[in-house]
């Protein structure tokens, strides 16, 4: 079902040298050692999540026929505006037919799992022969300047993602999960009608992130979820062939490597030069692995997200090139 | 692992640079910052296979209060009874 995938990411890049500067507590080597991650890219003041999601759909359509997208979802936490929808914004930007449906979903780091499943289901259902599934995000825009922890770990981005009933690229397996009661381990408190921005700056802040809290929840639901995920695909965890988690930072995500067992050679780990790119970082590791052979044909591919709400996801996906 | 086997993987986590007992403040170890708290979730998965609650943590004030929750994956006994034991 998954014919392509292409990411945005914006020009200012944050390095550890940056931080440094700014929190001299926190060496550099320091940064990198503790995440994994060595510079993260930045939107620019006038830069929207659904700016990186529309010139990452450019990339995807530059060659392929616009007219064919049935629908377009788009999964943000940093929309253009409250309303409307930025995926009917993004509809008019790139040209896409107006009998095309649009949404946009509210999710992060789980959200290109249930988005993929939203896609298949409209697929499945014969609502539409091609989904354009984007993803943009800039969590940079909630961060509290002095918040040394969140500006370590988060990158902006944007994807997106052409999923077509055509391809023989089958997404199948899906497992999801939610628990709401972990909300405010990951939250933006002034934003929406509950409290509303802040009074000083009128902007939607600070995103205020409790990491072992969210890394405990991890270390709880991720492994049930790649069991659970492995057996509704019918497989051992020893056959799959590549795994693609989501880049929340480099040492959560190699614990939970190592105690599921999974070799090294066949996980993902692409938020070096990125960050935690929230619901952009799966497909951006897709298209570093798709580009540097990492993903091949034939190969079955466990995918998996989890964080904010608190939620999860998982699938496989069977890569035939 | 004894109980005083798991201090002593605990002052490493948390960056004491003395000895750590039962009621050592957690705010007095420079390692108890949330860097040092995500190094301690890992510790207790990968060397108990024990995840904490959620929110066990802000209700943690003293080393004691950890040694508690864990303690029933403790083994009885002292590291000189038991020295080449590994959980």
């Amino acid at each position: 079902m998954i014919t392509a995938v292409r990411c945005h990411l914006p020009e200012t890049r944050l390095t550890n040298d940056d931080l440094a500067a700014l929190f001299p507590e926190w060496p550099s080597e320091k940064i990198y050692q503790k995440t994994g991650i060595r510079e993260r890219r930045v939107a620019g003041p006038d830069e929207t999540a659904g700016d990186l999601a529309f010139h990452a759909a450019q990339l995807l359509l530059e060659d392929r026929d616009r007219s064919r997208i049935g629908f377009i979802l788009h999964c943000t936490q940093s929309p253009d505006y409250l309303l409307p929808t930025t995926a009917c914004l993004l509809q008019n930007r790139l040209g896409l037919p107006q009998r095309c449906g649009a949404l946009d979903f509210n999710l992060g780091c789980s959200g290109y799992i249930y988005g993929l499943a939203l896609a298949d289901g409209l697929l499945q259902a014969g609502h539409a022969d091609a989904v354009l599934l984007l993803t943009g995000e800039t969590y940079s825009k909630f961060l509290d300047p002095k918040d040394k922890g969140t500006r370590t770990i988060f990158g902006d981005a944007g994807s997106a993602t052409l999923i077509e009933s055509a391809s023989s690229n089958r997404l199948h397996s899906f497992v999801f999960g939610t628990d709401g009661s972990g909300a405010e381990f990951l939250i933006v408190r002034g934003s929406g009608a509950r409290r509303g921005p802040s009074a000083e700056s009128g902007l939607p802040r600070p995103l205020e992130m409790n990491g072992p809290e969210v890394f405990n929840f991890t270390v709880r639901v991720v492994p049930p979820l790649i069991d659970q995920i492995i057996e509704r695909g019918k497989v051992e965890l020893r056959d799959v062939d590549y795994f693609v988690f989501h880049q929340a930072n480099a040492f959560m995500i190699e614990h939970l490597r190592r105690r599921l067992g999974i070799p090294a050679d066949k996980f993902a780990l692409s938020l070096e030069y990125v960050g935690n790119t929230v619901s952009s970082s799966i497909p951006i590791a897709i298209e570093s692995a798709l580009a540097n052979g990492k993903i091949r044909p034939g190969m079955r591919i466990l995918l998996a997200g989890f964080g904010v709400g608190l939620s999860w996801a998982g699938c496989m996906l069977d890569w035939k090139g | 692992m004894t109980e005083t086997q798991f201090l002593q993987r605990l002052a490493e986590v948390l960056v004491a640079d003395q000895a750590i007992t039962r009621d050592t403040p957690l705010d007095s170890l420079s390692g108890w910052d949330s860097m040092g708290q995500v190094a301690l979730v890992a510790m207790l998965d990968e060397t108990l296979h024990y995840q904490l609650p959620p929110g066990t943590l802000q209700g943690c004030k003293r080393v004691g209060d950890i040694v508690a929750l864990v303690a029933t994956k403790l083994d009885a006994g002292d590291e000189a009874a038991d020295p080449d034991r590994r959980s």
